[in-house]
């Protein structure tokens, strides 16, 4: 709960508001707070605020506040809020709008949400393919949880589904191009 | 060379707010044709209308251009002025609209000013182009048909028979009424729905005016406002009802008895002779062509067998007649949307105790299945704790409909408070989005149901599972505190949406009338003829025009009665003469205005001519004139140009065209 | 029919069971399979989460690789993940024109978008392939009740998928039939598994997993049938997990094997455990097999076959009625002759 000037955050918003809207494709008037979506959201109990509350923080221009939350970077892009949604609201894509956005500008809410993706993306820029030990191993080690999952390690191996010799070095250079220059912002450069 | 003149109102500071009216009335003087041009505080008060005759008078004019309002608003009260107060043809008149599209819409008259005179320089130009006109007169026959026998449709026939005008009812059922009396008690007084409907029923099949066709459904509607020619089919119900006393002894003993009621929401059963419950009118049962196995498999003939009268005829066939009206009332109510094909997420109809509202009803009322206990239709249990879905369809445009269906609101609470009425210790959670009780008395029975205990939670269910000990589990969001709330409840009432019915859209291009987006009918205007179609002699009662409660159902057939029993007062009425007219010479028969017509008002027929002074004999396009509601259409689509319409004759257009284009 | 398999990270790791009994299963139904060339990571949920244009050019590159190699075949992906993704770009790629020239540019190749992508459970439903099943079911799970997991990714969103129903879908249902199990009906078949947000989120995504155990086994289900590498892992290797959680707070452990529905037809096709890659399951999977396998068979009739089975009884009551009579008119009446006499 807290306090907030509508009057000041109207004008505040209006320029991430209109980039997220554009990048999304969501226009947040269009919802009515039903809360559909939240009530059938997996991480809905376990997010600071829900997948609706988002939306009402965006509706009354509370951008600042957005940009702390959990929420966004919870979502399991899983749909369940899009497909009952009474107005169609691609909540989802809502939702990596947000992340995208906070991650151009260097203001990540979620440091672990963010990291995930960067090894998994260097994982795949570097082989071609994800290495899911690799993955594990590596996030685990960059965010300090070096015990999770560690458990069902020797359970896993045992039963040969922790094999690195799985892979083929799949279209390794080009792949690593192409990764790389999307990336950095270049992609699709003609 | 005409003699114009100008009449610019004020309309107070209505239009002189943001149009300099004395510079609109300083400009038409200069424009050609026009020989006199004034202002004046209110042209519509007895004082405006007494300065349009004076003026007329004084300098002799032919043509009147009015600018002021719509002419929606009072061109009919100017013509009237010109026709009792002067000797000019009423058709002589043209108004520019300055106040709606022109003051209204604009903030400073730096803008309004010139448009008011672009405005008023057209209507100058078509003014000299305005032809007199006459009206001629329409017979008008003295009978209403009422398409649906609901509770709006029998409050119009009772309302127009009562003024002494005969009134045929036809109804699709087999009995007329509705879904009133399926209803148990009605919000927010409570009374019990079926005592004050049935009265009604019995009260139309007695009326003497009243003729009532049951099993019956419009075919084919000619005609126009005064004089529709319908053909109505009267299916066959294969029981003599002049023999038939409805001693019910077919029903008795008919082996086919594991129907699903239709009026108990497949609560219940019933035989394949029936009548669907006791008040039914015509009190004589129906045979189910569908079940009765002597029809479906030629074997049986139990209740012929029975019938004490002999009046069972299995030979019965359908009955077709073709009958003339004066005014058609539609009145044919509304469906349910049929949530159990769009809401997989609501169990999608797997789960016997996820129940609609009108199931609800039967459930919860004393003639129903269950005799008025509320008792779970899966295992025949008392439910101790029930949730009350909301909006299920009705502000869901992904899969339902986009509007509010206006009633749920209130039978909700009323269905709350019925559960808690009869559960002692029952527990209600009533699951809104808003809520909305702006009628007489119904916030107040709103705010009693919570009183009472009914738990409102603000958010829409997201899921309904059901667990193997018969709980149904209800996801939803407590949207107020943020919290995902589960309601482990033992029944699920969902207040589904109305939505049009079947065969709406085949009704409206039968009677010729539009259907909107959602796919009710449309009225003329939404606030000033609510009642009345575009279609002249038609009009809308109930839910036929939008979702809506008993209340406004019933004060909308009244209003529609009115509409009817003023058009059959009279003995005939005036024809609109802004009509098409083809001008046969230079019409080549190819019948593109034919296929056109919304109101099947042109024919193409043969006619002796005289061409090259020879006679010849062609195929030409002819316009009812009755029928022709003036649209224009047909004189887009004619080729050779044959078509025109009187009052907005091509060459009027061309005119406006070119006086805004030279300014 | 032919499929270019895209056989996706997972294939040799986690979902090694999966490929196993699916390989299994294809040679022995026709189904023949091509193996994409040069293929590369779908980009899972990071490549999207990154940007559209890398979301879109992971896949569409395979996809690209596929179509070069082999034309408008199907392209096969056995991981919902990986499906979810493929579909994604290839959906992209035929909205729009423009779109399909950026990917293009993207990847450095030609791309048509004339291919289309499906799920491991779509080759099953072609008719043939199912007659075909069914045909080699030599060791049938009679009976066994089994409630099919779909998992968010298959279903949703419908823009992307073209599966049957969102809420309530019944493809994978029609698919276990053919091995003689009974699916259940229950309520948690499209709820999500939390996915990949075990590693990053364990604590918020364990109710996930916990709540879709409990469902099924309230339904009645014996097992769980999954088609994804991911939703397979986080219900089968979590359960243990989830079952210390409970035993600390005295609750009863949830005790349900999970296979892959692939895994549940390789095995009634007659495949040994191991070939149907049983063997790796964290829950124990081979003795239930075993056991609903010896069960009696129930067969349950048709309507039509019902009513066919009345008309008969009814028939032969008639005739041995008719028969009584006639044997009891002759009796009297052969009395009278010989009284007559």
């Amino acid at each position: 709960m807290g306090f907030c000037n509508l009057s000041e955050l109207e004008e505040a918003a209006s320029g991430p508001l209109s980039e997220i809207a554009a990048a999304s494709g969501v226009d947040v008037k269009e919802c009515y707070q039903c809360g559909k979506c939240a009530a059938g959201c997996p991480v809905a109990a376990s997010a600071d605020v829900d997948c609706r509350g988002v939306i009402r923080l965006l509706q009354i221009g509370d951008v600042d506040r957005v940009l702390k939350l959990q929420m966004p970077w919870l979502c399991l892009s899983c749909g369940v809020c899009l497909a009952r949604c009474p107005q169609n609201i691609d909540l989802p894509a809502l939702n990596t709008a947000i992340c995208r956005y906070e991650m151009k500008r260097g203001i990540a809410a979620e440091r672990e949400g963010e990291a995930f993706m960067n090894i998994f993306l260097d994982n795949v820029e570097a082989k071609g393919v994800s290495d899911e030990t690799m993955l594990a191993m590596r996030y685990n080690l960059q965010t300090g949880h070096l015990f999770q999952d560690v458990a069902n390690s020797p359970r896993m191996l045992s039963r040969g589904l922790l094999s690195g010799d799985g892979y083929k070095p799949a279209g390794a250079p080009d792949v690593k191009r192409m990764v790389h220059d999307i990336r950095k912002g270049e992609g699709g450069a003609e | 060379m005409s003699r114009i003149g100008v009449f610019v109102c004020h309309c107070g500071t209505n239009i002189a707010g943001t149009v300099d009216v004395e510079a609109v009335a300083d400009a038409a003087r200069q424009m050609p044709n026009v020989a006199y041009a004034g202002t004046n505080k209110y042209m519509c008060s007895a004082q405006g209308q007494d300065y349009i005759v004076d003026i007329i008078k004084e300098h002799n004019l032919d043509r009147v251009v009015i600018a002021s309002c719509s002419p929606r608003m009072h061109e009919r009260l100017f013509r009237k002025v010109l026709a009792e107060k002067t000797d000019l043809n009423p058709y002589l008149l043209e108004v520019a609209n300055i106040r709606e599209q022109c003051s209204w819409v604009h903030k400073d008259k730096q803008i309004g000013t010139p448009k008011a005179i672009n405005l008023v320089a057209m209507a100058v130009a078509k003014a000299d182009c305005d032809t007199q006109l006459f009206t001629h007169e329409i017979p008008v026959t003295k009978r209403a048909l009422i398409i649906g026998g609901g509770i709006a449709g029998i409050q119009a026939a009772l309302d127009i028979a009562d003024a002494g005008f005969p009134v045929t009812i036809v109804e699709r059922k087999t009995t007329i009424g509705g879904k009133m009396p399926m209803l148990d008690k009605t919000f927010p007084t409570l009374d019990c729905s079926a005592c004050i409907s049935t009265p009604k029923m019995s009260e139309c099949e007695a009326h003497p005016l009243i003729e009532i066709k049951t099993l019956s459904e419009v075919e084919k509607v000619e005609g126009y406002i005064g004089n529709f020619d319908v053909t109505i089919r009267e299916k066959a119900k294969y029981i003599d009802y002049d023999k038939c006393t409805g001693c019910g002894m077919c029903e008795t003993k008919c082996p086919q008895k594991k129907i699903p009621s239709e009026f108990n929401q497949g609560m219940s059963t019933r035989t394949a002779v029936y009548k669907p419950f006791p008040q039914a009118v015509p009190s004589k049962p129906t045979i189910d062509a569908d079940h009765c196995r002597m029809l479906t498999e030629g074997k049986c003939g139990v209740c012929a067998k029975v019938c004490p009268t002999g009046a069972i005829d299995y030979q019965d066939v359908d009955r077709v007649t073709t009958e003339r009206y004066g005014a058609i009332v539609l009145a044919t109510g509304y469906e349910l949307i049929d949530w159990t094909r769009l809401y997989g997420e609501y169990g999608g109809g797997r789960y016997a105790d996820v129940i609609s509202g009108l199931q609800f009803e039967r459930l919860v009322n004393a003639s129903g299945p269950t005799e008025g206990h509320i008792l779970r239709p899966s295992d025949g249990t008392e439910p101790k704790t029930m949730v009350i879905v909301k909006c299920v369809g009705s502000r869901d445009p992904h899969k339902g409909v986009p509007y509010c269906s206006r009633a749920c609101c209130m039978y909700g609470a009323k269905h709350a408070h019925q559960f808690m009425d009869k559960v002692p210790g029952g527990k209600c959670f009533v699951f809104y989005m808003d809520v909305r009780t702006p009628g007489k008395n119904y916030d107040e029975f709103y705010m009693n149901t919570l009183h009472e205990g009914a738990r409102y939670i603000r958010g829409r269910i997201s899921k309904i599972t059901r667990r193997s000990d018969g709980k149904l589990v209800c996801l939803g969001e407590d949207t107020l505190s943020g919290n995902v709330v589960e309601v482990d409840a033992d029944m699920v009432v969902l207040e589904t949406a109305m939505v049009p019915p079947e065969g709406a859209k085949k009704l409206a291009q039968t009677v010729n009338t539009q259907l909107g987006p959602e796919g009710f009918f449309t009225e003329a205007h939404p606030k000033l003829r609510p009642v009345e179609t575009n279609t002249g002699g038609l009009y809308l009662a109930g839910t036929a025009q939008g979702p809506k409660d008993i209340p406004d159902t019933v004060a909308q057939a009244g209003a529609a009665a009115a509409k009817v029993i003023g058009l059959l007062c009279k003995q005939s009425i005036e024809s609109n003469p802004m009509v098409a007219h083809v001008d046969d010479s230079k019409c080549s028969g190819c019948g593109a205005c034919v296929d056109i017509c919304p109101y099947s008002a042109v024919t193409l027929v043969e006619k002796t001519l005289r061409e090259n002074s020879r006679k010849v004999t062609r195929t030409v396009a002819q316009v009812n004139e009755g029928l022709c509601q003036g649209c224009g259409a047909c004189t887009v689509a004619c080729r050779p140009g044959a078509s025109d319409l009187l009052g907005f004759n091509d060459e009027g257009i061309m005119r406006e065209v070119e006086a805004y284009a030279t300014r | 029919m032919r499929y270019a398999n895209f056989p996706g990270c997972s294939a040799s790791t986690t979902g090694k069971a999966y490929t196993e009994s699916f390989s299994y299963v294809a040679r022995h139904a026709g189904i023949e399979i091509d193996e994409v060339p040069d293929w590369n990571c779908c980009g899972a949920s990071a490549g999207r989460l990154q940007s559209d244009d890398l979301g879109d050019a992971l896949p569409a590159r395979s996809l690209a690789n596929a179509e070069a190699a082999f034309g408008d075949e199907p392209v096969l992906a056995l991981c919902a993940g990986c499906y979810s993704n493929l579909r994604r770009a290839l959906v992209h790629a035929r909205e729009s024109e423009d779109r399909r020239r950026q990917i293009e540019a993207l990847i450095g190749q030609p791309y048509e978008a004339k291919a289309d992508v499906v799920c491991g459970i779509d080759p099953f439903l072609e008719p043939e392939v199912a007659q075909t099943v069914k045909a080699r079911v030599t060791q049938p799970l009679n009976g066994l009740k089994v409630a099919c997991y779909y998992g968010c990714a298959l279903v949703r969103p419908r823009a992307l998928t073209t599966f049957d129903d969102e809420e309530d879908p019944q493809s994978m249902e029609a698919v276990v039939k053919l091995t003689g199990a009974e699916p259940v009906e229950w309520g948690s078949k499209t709820e999500c598994c939390g996915a990949s947000h075990h590693v990053s989120n364990p604590t918020a995504m364990k109710p996930l997993v916990e709540r879709i155990l409990a469902d099924a086994i309230d339904a009645g289900a014996e097992a769980i049938a999954t088609a994804c590498p991911l939703c397979n892992m986080n219900l089968d290797m979590r359960e243990a997990e989830i079952n210390k959680a409970r035993a600390a707070r005295g609750e009863a452990p949830l005790d349900i094997p999970v296979y892959f529905f692939a895994q549940l037809l390789a095995s009634a096709m007659g495949a040994s455990d191991a070939e149907a890659g049983i063997t790796r399951n964290f829950v124990p999977g081979s003795s239930l097999l075993a056991e609903a396998k010896t069960r009696e068979v129930v067969v349950e009739l048709t309507p039509e076959q019902k009513k066919a089975a009345r008309i008969a009884a009814a028939k032969k009551q008639a005739a041995a009625r008719k028969a009584a009579q006639a044997a009891a008119a002759a009796a009297p009446a052969q009395g009278k002759e010989e009284a007559h006499e």
